[in-house]
Order: structure tokens, then C-alpha cells, then sequence
């Protein structure tokens, strides 16, 4: 088994010329793309996951460090610290809509950088160095392989349809008797945990954090791995870190253009596919024959 | 239309995905350079990297080193220290690089000295200025001086030259690492050991731009010279405050207020100013000469920085470095080279540069019994007089006249 998903990691990592390095930065980048896209799942747009992701790497490093505690578990603690914390901010935050959800996430995430700057205990402006290197590729493909499966099973359940319901009308799914207000919380604490776990992972594998490693510019790009890969399905957040991480190393020959490449390629796919690259059309095999073959097919009805 | 969209994605990524070329040892001997060129840091990193390519050009049209050409694979960091940690595996393990120059931020260091530590190769950041970077590294080096070194010149010229100075106020920007420990760790307790009293201690952050507050507290305490543990954007601005609200002090500060353009924001408030400085832009060496000649047809529009000079004396060194440490360059002897060229690069002595005022570098590998990495460089006070940088003390021009 092991030997079987070696040899296919090489095949794919000789393709597109990564290192262990590359990988694990992709897989922790997905696991943070599937952690915003979780309230998406409710229609909620959070900007603070980089504020959770904060949270959960600094739980992590301080038990991994000063308290001796094992490498899974001090993530498991940190996903739960950050859920938590995520729990606490969204049952005042979770009354707010669209926009206004958005720029109050932000500001939360603002909240948190300026905390860890001026707590003392994790180092403030100075950071904390010293983390012991234990991210490797099983934990980070482990956690998002359980990740994206607990999702995939998510959407046919109870919940995930629920979720789905609050997501296209919240007043027409309260008046089918979902509660509203806890659909909402669960999708956004469970992506709370989701990105406290990617900071745990993220911290393990820098081995040097400090505040400004989860600042706005993080937020965005988080945001953007679901914006650019898909926001209907889950996939699309995990093509987006995919493409994205991978484009600021491939394209570094192309120096100072790289960011005029980049934003054409995403301007042509906000044009092309607003809804981002992949879709709920994008398995429809039926589309797809029209695509190649060019002539329309007939929906069955 | 869909079907040459379709055949356009698939072209791209075809492009996309064509793997690095190999290595070619032998005849070239390749080393890493990582700089910010996007996004944080550009500013910085751009200037820097022409300086570092005018350093190559040089070696390269003397002769190369021991006859090899030296090249250099350019990696743009962004100021970002999980790409910086990509960005300097991917040279470890696929471009196989002898040694890297770089990173040049400390948090980017923070990230990559360990990497260089666990792969054992040598990792020489220009211009990282937080205090014990490279210490816990045995195979970091840094083309830094502790402030620890250069502040107590500050200030006993301070003290000869103006003896009516008391009491000192200080302001430090508690955002940035650097300036945090100038501030609270260096001007603390140097004042002290100078015999000038700390009569205000105020914070900051790195972005402020009003500092009303700040120097109305510290008035009130009438102190004789304020102490910035901070970098020039800000203190441009207190120093208009400042003027604003008639309080006249001098101005002493660190590595970071070497910028002229604090002249430029500041104007007449800026007068007296004082800092230490490792590089002087205007120095008349030959040497000195020839390097802003040759940055300057590469960017014609800059001001010599002393980053810039850093990465090219770091480069200097580095090329003299692998010219003492006699590899062979092959890749079954990549691992035994790496090793040579660090330990070359911890006995460059009195290595002749521009980033030292008496044009001599020397690294520290050992202190006490335990690795620095850090250099020996002697300063340049450089105060501000008729809104010009001018270098001053030892035998340069005479203190400016403020009392």
C-alpha cells in the first residue's frame, strides 16, 4: 500500500518538479482553502481564517515546546482551541449577512494579530523560533484525506443537506424547520477547527512563527484558493491552493511578469467561470460530450 | 471557441509543468540567492539583487573563481517564509547549489537557517539585523554588526561632543523585531552605562504617523536627546512633531535611520540627527567609486542603499570563500564541498569591503565557546548637517553646533 502511493507521489511530483517542501506547503494551503470553504457550505464568507489559523499554530507550538505534549495531539488541541474560539465569535458574529459577516471575520482576524504582538508569553514581535520540524507529508495528507471525506460523505447527509438549504435561502429553510442559527455556527466552528489544525501544521513546518505570518495578505490568499479552484464544490478549494502554491514557485522565472501572468490568468477565469474553475458541472459527463463533440445533447427528462 | 479554450489550458500547463534543467557542474560553479523582488520587501530586494549581479559580473570578468564561472539562480522570496522555505529546498535538493546568499529578512532567516543546518549546507544572510539569528546555526552566517557594537561608538562620541547631554527619552517601535531590541535592549542599558539618564521610555508601532501623543509625554520631561529603536519612515515624522511642538533634542539612532531621504520628509527637523553607519554611499574609495558606478547603470533611479552594499560584499566574500575552500565540483563531492566552503567563510579576517568604515569584514564563527556568525564591522557616524549626510568623528568633519 505504502509502496503503491510512493510510487505514484514520484510520478506526480516528477511532473510538475516539486519537492517535499512544495508538498507539504500545497497539502497545508488546501487544508486552508477547505477551512474557509466550510461556512461557505452555509453561505457564509469568513475573512478570519487566518486569525484561526494564528490561534491554532501558537496552541500548538506552545504545547509541542514548553509542555512536552505528542505532535497529534497538540493538533487536535489546537483545532479545538480555535473551534472554540471560533464557536465563541460566531454566536454574536453569525447574525450578520454577506458583506458585513465578511469585514466583521476580518476584523477579527486584525483582533488576533495585534493579541500576538503584544503577548509576551509567545515571544510578541519576536516570534518564537526553536519548533521542532514534525509536519511531514503523512500528517498533512493524512488530516486532509479524513478532511475532504468527512466532506464528501457531509453533502449526502442530514446536515450537509441542511446546509445546503440555509446556504440558497435562510428564510425558506427556517420555514422547513432547519434551525438556521445552528447550522450556521456548527459549519463555522468546524472551519475553525479545520484552519486551527492547518496553523498547527503550519507552524510545525516553518519551524519559526510570528504574528505577521497570519496577516491580511494570508487571509486573501486563502480566500482566493476558493475563489479561483471552485466555491460550489469541495474540490475547488483544493485545486485553487494547488494552483496558486504551485504557480509562485513554477513561475519564478518569468521574475517580476510573474504577477501580471497571474492576475491574467485570473481575471480570464472570473471571466470565463465565475463560480471559479471547477463546479457542479464540472463531473457532468453529459456537458462534457457537448464540449468535445460540439453538438448539443438532448437532457433527459 | 470552447475547444480552443480547452486547448489553450492544456498548452498552459504543459508549459507550467517542463522540469528544471539540470545542474551542470564541472566548468560552473552555481550558488542560491534569496531576495524579496514582489510584494514585502521589494523596495529593498530590488537594489539588492543589482548589487549582488554587479558582484558576480565582477568575479566572473576576473577570472572566475580558480578558473570556474560562478552563476547565480535568483529566487524571489516575497518576503514570505513558507515560500522562502520552498524556494531554498528546492535549490538545496534540485538545483544542488554549492551555498546560499541568502535570506535577507529575519523572519525569512528564522525559517531558512534551520533548513540549512539540517541539510548542511551554508546559508549567508546579507542583511538580517535581529539580534542572535544565526546562533542557535552553526551553518548561518550574517554580513550584519550586532547594535551592541556600534551603539556604544554613538554614544561616546555623543558624549564628547555634546556634554550637555542628560537626559534621554526613548521611543522604540515594539512591532518590529529589530527595532524592539534596539530600543529596549541596546539604548536601555548603553544610555545607563554612559551615564545619561533614561527620563521617558515610550512605544510605537511600525505604520504610526501621528506622533502628538508620544512627544507631548515625553516635553514634559524636557530630556537633552531622544533615541529612536526604530527605522526612518517614523522617525521623520516625530522629528516634524518634534519641531511642531519646540522641542529641540538631538536625535540618535540605529542602522535603520541610514536612509537620506529622512532629510527629505523631515527637512530642517532632521538637523543634528546622528546614526551609525556601516556603509557611507558617498565614501571617495576607489573601490566604493566603481561599485555606485556600476548599481547605478543598473538602477538608474535609486540611492545607494546599504542592503545593497551588503549583498555585495556578502557575494564578495562568498566567491572568496569557495576559492579558499579548493572544491572539486562534482556532484559526488557536493556534500564534502558544502562543508569546505562553510568553514572557509568562518576564516574570511579583515576581508576588504565597502560596508565597513575602515573597509575591513571579519566573520566570527566562535564566541565564547559557542557559534555567532555574525561580522566585525567598524561604523560610520553619519549626522545630519544642512540637510545633507555627512560623515563625522575621526578625523571627518566636526559636530554640528546645537547649543
Amino acid at each position: 500500500m505504502q509502496s503503491v502511493i510512493g510510487s505514484l507521489v514520484s510520478v506526480f511530483t516528477g511532473v510538475f518538479a516539486l519537492g517535499e517542501a512544495d508538498l507539504i506547503t500545497i497539502g497545508i494551503n488546501m487544508i486552508m482553502g477547505l477551512s474557509m470553504f466550510l461556512p461557505m457550505t452555509v453561505g457564509q464568507l469568513s475573512f478570519g481564517q487566518a486569525g484561526f489559523m494564528s490561534i491554532g499554530a501558537h496552541i500548538a507550538v506552545v504545547l509541542t515546546l514548553y509542555a512536552g505534549v505528542s505532535f497529534p495531539i497538540a493538533l487536535l488541541a489546537a483545532g479545538l482551541g480555535s473551534g472554540g474560539v471560533g464557536f465563541l465569535v460566531g454566536v454574536p458574529v453569525l447574525r450578520l449577512r454577506g458583506l458585513l459577516l465578511a469585514l466583521v471575520t476580518f476584523a477579527f482576524a486584525q483582533v488576533v494579530e495585534v493579541f500576538f504582538l503584544n503577548f509576551k508569553p509567545t515571544g510578541a514581535a519576536e516570534g518564537i523560533r526553536g519548533i521542532f520540524p514534525y509536519t511531514n507529508l503523512w500528517y498533512v495528507f493524512g488530516f486532509l484525506v479524513l478532511l475532504v471525506a468527512f466532506l464528501a460523505r457531509l453533502r449526502r447527509s442530514r446536515m450537509g443537506r441542511a446546509f445546503e438549504a440555509v446556504k440558497l435561502d435562510e428564510t425558506a429553510a427556517e420555514a422547513m424547520g432547519i434551525n438556521v442559527t445552528r447550522a450556521k455556527l456548527t459549519a463555522f466552528s468546524a472551519g475553525a477547527f479545520v484552519a486551527g489544525v492547518g496553523g498547527g501544521l503550519y507552524a510545525h513546518h516553518a519551524v519559526f512563527i510570528q504574528y505577521d505570518n497570519f496577516d491580511f495578505k494570508r487571509g486573501v490568499d486563502i480566500a482566493m484558493y476558493m475563489v479561483l479552484g471552485g466555491m460550489d464544490v469541495l474540490y475547488g478549494p483544493l485545486l485553487g491552493a494547488f494552483v496558486i502554491t504551485y504557480l509562485s514557485t513554477a513561475l519564478q522565472f518569468l521574475a517580476n511578469w510573474r504577477w501580471e501572468v497571474w492576475g491574467s490568468i485570473v481575471i480570464l477565469v472570473m471571466i470565463f467561470r465565475p463560480q471559479g474553475i471547477l463546479g457542479r458541472d464540472t463531473l457532468d459527463i453529459r456537458r462534457w460530450r457537448e464540449v468535445v463533440t460540439g453538438t448539443p445533447q438532448r437532457s433527459v427528462p | 471557441m470552447k475547444r480552443s479554450l480547452v486547448f489553450l489550458s492544456c498548452a498552459l500547463v504543459v508549459a507550467l509543468v517542463v522540469p528544471a534543467l539540470a545542474h551542470a557542474f564541472g566548468d560552473e560553479i552555481v550558488v542560491g540567492f534569496l531576495v524579496p523582488l514582489t510584494k514585502k520587501g521589494a523596495s529593498y530586494g530590488v537594489q539588492s539583487r543589482a548589487a549582488t549581479e554587479v558582484a558576480v559580473e565582477e568575479i566572473n570578468a576576473a577570472g572566475g573563481i580558480a578558473g570556474r564561472k560562478l552563476r547565480m539562480i535568483t529566487k524571489d522570496t516575497e518576503g514570505d517564509n513558507a515560500l522562502a522555505i520552498q524556494l531554498a529546498r528546492g535549490l538545496i535538493d534540485k538545483d544542488q547549489v554549492l551555498a546560499a546568499h541568502g535570506p535577507q529578512w529575519s523572519a525569512e532567516a528564522e525559517a531558512v537557517f534551520p533548513i540549512c543546518e539540517r541539510s548542511k549546507i551554508l546559508c549567508f544572510s546579507p542583511t538580517s539585523t535581529k539580534p542572535g539569528v544565526s546562533a542557535p546555526y552553526s551553518w548561518a552566517f550574517r554580513n550584519t554588526v550586532d547594535e551592541n557594537v556600534l551603539v556604544p561608538q554613538t554614544l561616546k562620541w555623543v558624549k564628547e561632543n555634546y556634554p550637555w547631554v542628560k537626559k534621554a527619552a526613548i521611543l522604540t517601535d515594539v512591532k518590529d523585531a529589530y527595532s524592539k531590541s534596539l530600543g529596549h535592549d541596546t539604548f536601555r542599558p548603553r544610555l545607563k552605562q554612559f551615564e545619561i539618564e533614561v527620563v521617558e521610555d515610550v512605544d510605537y508601532l511600525t505604520g504610526d504617523t501621528d506622533f502628538s501623543a508620544h512627544i507631548t509625554k515625553i516635553k514634559a520631561k524636557n530630556p537633552d536627546m531622544i533615541a529612536v529603536g526604530g527605522t526612518w519612515v517614523e522617525t521623520a515624522n516625530m522629528m516634524k512633531e518634534a519641531q511642531k511642538q519646540d522641542l529641540r533634542v538631538l536625535w540618535v539612532g540605529g542602522v535603520g535611520m541610514g536612509n537620506a531621504r529622512i532629510v527629505e520628509n523631515a527637512g530642517l527637523a532632521s538637523e543634528g540627527a546622528v546614526h551609525n553607519a556601516t556603509y557611507d554611499k558617498d565614501a571617495t574609495t576607489e573601490m566604493n567609486q566603481s561599485y555606485v558606478k556600476r548599481l547605478l547603470a543598473k538602477v538608474p533611479n535609486e540611492t545607494p542603499h546599504w542592503p545593497a552594499a551588503n549583498c555585495y560584499d556578502a557575494m564578495k566574500m562568498l566567491a572568496q570563500a569557495i576559492k579558499q575552500a579548493n572544491v572539486a565540483n562534482t556532484p559526488k563531492t557536493l556534500d564534502a564541498d558544502r562543508k569546505k566552503v562553510r568553514d572557509a567563510l568562518a576564516t574570511i579576517k579583515d576581508f576588504p569591503a565597502l560596508t565597513s568604515a575602515d573597509g575591513k569584514i571579519t566573520i566570527v564563527d566562535i564566541v565564547g565557546g559557542k557559534h555567532a556568525g555574525d561580522a566585525i564591522k567598524k561604523g560610520t557616524l553619519i549626522q545630519v548637517q544642512n540637510g545633507k549626510f555627512v560623515p563625522v568623528g575621526e578625523g571627518k568633519a566636526v559636530a554640528l553646533k546645537l547649543r
